[in-house]
């Protein structure tokens, strides 16, 4: 029973609704390849996927589609999106040596290239130039882990999975936006929340500030204020600012923040 | 709904509990309240009924809903020597507000041409969305001092508009008290290309036609008819504004004012307090800032009548500029004394009846005009403001929404909401579709019910019911 085999994580974006031409792969097959391992007996896999090392971290990595680049770069056949990380990757890192160590140990040889975060949105045949004149900055996160069967032509089956909390949740609020924000500490919830606002409005992502000491939720909100004072002094807003709104909660190992945004 | 007890016609009474300091005094009808989730703004109505100095009663008019810190409709007086002022009463967008004029033209005679020309000459002359303010002017430190201090007067001594326009403004346009150095160079920086610009959210230029009028004598004396085109425009303090708001929330919040509150977002600081003084200054500021801002943006929708019918500045009347979201010291009778209060209206019209000092001589025989705009669908209406005391002369600023920004934007998401729009009778434009679609009519409650509210609790009266017909949004 050998299959084409690899893990992966599905990404979520707010994909743009329509994109240049080309075989584009469809939202929910766009992942980012974690560990390749080829033509391989799912047998000896199958058993142990229940038992397999999961992630340490709960919620899914955030990051931004920065570059667009074109794979490989002679005689390209990809149209593929670079991501930047925005939180620490170490976790990932680690985990993927965990990982690829344990699967060694069932006897799968798993392709240990460096990681090269991006993500194939479209195959050729595609014009460079026209991609290269829509792409625009994109925030993304970890979605799904995912042990993929690739079944050629764009598609690829889930045969396993393992689901993150997301950074973010939207909230129905009548007037305003609002938004549960998920993370591990302040600063995480500062990423998220910035990543959240720039769901809908990505220019914010050109103004986060990583690596900031919180002490508190209020340090927090103060600081995505002044990251959306500076993107409206320069290219404007669509937010007024965040509320000093919400009460954090424990949910360990998260913080759990009900973020509401003035429009 | 089972905590409210019926008061007054189109009024209930939310009885004091807790830590209310007064009770709450709800504007509704049975029909609107079973409309909308209002459970959320009664939280907010007791909240701010627990502010230091709080008189009369904390107050929800038929638009209320959920805000930030008071309910958005939200209406509470606090006593000028022991009571606090709270930004949360005012909100971030300082001074957003609405100005009607009228056109000596009756819609009916425009082509389908020159709606087509009138609506994009007013597109391309007033910048609306997200970033766009005028690319070539910035306003200069020496602007500032003139314009935060002077109000909508600077903006015409500068050549945008009458000299009259500012009898036909509340307050004058100006709000005493402005300091511009109690704003910080972040508002001055987020302001500085905005001024002249509608901004982005539910803000808009509207053309239309006054569709009926309801109280003739009141129409004629301000010069209504039915048929007739007029303009709406709804905007605010812009990021200017937001900024004085978000600094003040932090200043006040690093202090530790909100410690003790029911809720942190109705920090405030007692009204004779440095802190408190600091902020009217910088509110004031910003509301000086909207008023320029509504006046230059009828300015240049005025030019666009001149270059596309022909219409001179002049005969293009406004008849009045209102806030909605403000704190003004305001003399009222409270249990039978007259005492100075400072009101917070958030998301509230102020509604003096005739008689009332403040205004010129036509609006003392009639009241106040009040202006509720709706959808950009159905109708806005205009009224007479009836100086009703139990409101402090207040009454309602919307139609309130009915449906979250998220929500219909995926009811329209595989529609064409302009095309919709178009087919109704309605042309609009804006820099994005996104914000069509998240202020579609559907998005709103429907405004007749609010009128239908505020007339039975004698807050103002309708004079006219008007449709929009040409529409830009932010």
């Amino acid at each position: 029973m050998h299959k084409r085999l690899f893990f992966g994580f599905e990404i979520y974006a707010p994909w743009p609704e329509k994109l240049p031409q080309g075989r584009v792969l469809k939202d929910k097959n766009r992942h980012l390849t974690f560990l390749f391992l080829g033509n391989v007996d799912f047998s000896l896999l199958e058993p142990h996927l229940r038992t397999i090392p999961l992630p340490n971290f709960k919620v899914g990595i955030v990051g931004k589609f920065e570059q667009q680049v074109f794979l490989p770069k002679k005689n390209s056949r990809c149209v593929s999106w670079v991501i930047e990380w925005l939180e620490n990757v170490n976790p990932l890192l680690h985990y993927r040596k965990e990982l690829s160590n344990s699967l060694q140990q069932l006897g799968l040889e798993c392709d240990q290239r460096e990681l090269l975060p991006h993500v194939t949105v479209a195959r050729r045949p595609f014009d460079a130039k026209v991609w290269r004149d829509q792409f625009r900055l994109l925030p993304c996160y970890l979605s799904t882990l995912h042990l993929y069967e690739s079944l050629g032509h764009l598609t690829y089956h889930s045969l396993w999975s393992y689901k993150f909390t997301p950074p973010y949740l939207e909230l129905s609020h009548t007037a305003d936006i609002a938004y549960t924000i998920y993370g591990e500490n302040y600063e995480a919830l500062y990423i998220h929340g910035a990543v959240a606002l720039a769901e809908t409005y990505p220019p914010l992502l050109n103004y986060l500030q990583k690596n900031q000491n919180f002490s508190s939720i209020e340090d927090v909100v103060i600081a995505l204020n002044e990251m959306i004072t500076k993107v409206d002094s320069e290219v404007g807003s669509p937010y007024k600012a965040i509320s000093f709104h919400g009460k954090i909660e424990k949910k360990e190992p998260l913080l759990e923040w009900e973020m509401i945004i003035d429009v | 709904m089972s905590d409210l007890k019926p008061f007054a016609s189109g009024m209930y009474l939310l009885p004091k509990t807790g830590e209310m300091r007064v009770p709450g005094l709800v504007i509704a009808t049975k029909e609107l309240m079973e409309e909308v989730d209002i459970q959320k703004p009664l939280d907010q109505v007791r909240n701010v009924a627990t502010l230091p100095g709080i008189v009369g009663y904390s107050i929800a008019m038929p638009d209320m809903h959920w805000g930030y810190g008071f309910p958005i409709g939200g209406v509470a007086a606090t006593d000028v020597e022991h009571g606090v002022i709270s930004p949360g009463g005012v909100g971030y967008d300082i001074n957003c507000g609405v100005r009607f004029a009228t056109v000596p033209l009756m819609f009916d005679t425009l082509s389908k041409e020159v709606k087509e020309k009138l609506l994009r000459s007013i597109y391309h002359k007033v910048p609306s969305g997200v970033g766009h303010g005028h690319k070539s002017k910035q306003l200069s430190e020496h602007d500032y001092d003139q314009l935060l201090v002077e109000g909508a007067a600077w903006s015409i001594r500068n050549g945008y508009g009458l000299e009259e326009d500012l009898e036909h403004i509340e307050s004058h346009g100006r709000i005493e008290g402005s300091d511009p150095h109690a704003v910080s160079k972040d508002a001055k920086a987020r302001g500085a290309k905005q001024l002249g610009s509608i901004g982005s959210g539910n803000h808009f230029v509207e053309i239309g036609e006054i569709q009926k009028i309801f109280y003739t004598s009141i129409a004629q004396a301000w010069g209504l008819q039915e048929g007739q085109i007029y303009i709406l425009i709804h905007s605010g303090s812009r990021g200017f504004g937001h900024q004085v708001c978000q600094d003040t929330l932090n200043f006040f919040i690093k202090k530790g004012l909100a410690k003790g509150l029911v809720d942190p977002q109705l920090v405030a600081a007692p009204i004779r307090s440095p802190e408190g003084q600091k902020y009217f200054s910088g509110m004031a500021a910003a509301a000086n800032f909207a008023f320029n801002n509504r006046q230059q943006i009828l300015h240049h929708v005025r030019a666009a009548f001149k270059d596309v019918l022909g219409i001179e500045e002049n005969q293009i009347r406004l008849l009045y500029d209102v806030c909605h979201n403000i704190a003004k010291f305001e003399e009222h009778e409270i249990e039978g004394k007259r005492r100075r209060v400072c009101v917070h209206r958030k998301g509230a019209t102020r509604a003096f009846g005739p008689g009332a000092k403040e205004l010129n001589p036509l609006f003392q025989e009639t009241g106040q005009p009040v202006f509720v705009p709706g959808d950009m669908g159905r109708a806005s209406y205009i009224l007479a403001g009836e100086g009703n005391s139990l409101t402090f002369c207040s009454a309602s600023h919307g139609a309130g929404r009915a449906r979250s920004r998220m929500e219909s934007l995926r009811y329209w998401k595989n529609e064409d909401p302009v095309r919709y729009m178009k087919e109704q009778g309605v042309l609009v434009m804006a820099e994005s579709k996104r914000t069509i679609a998240e202020e579609m009519p559907d998005a709103y409650k429907n405004v007749d019910l609010v009128i239908e509210a505020t007339e039975q609790a004698k807050l103002a009266k309708a004079v006219a019911r008007v449709r929009p017909r040409l529409v830009i949004k932010g």
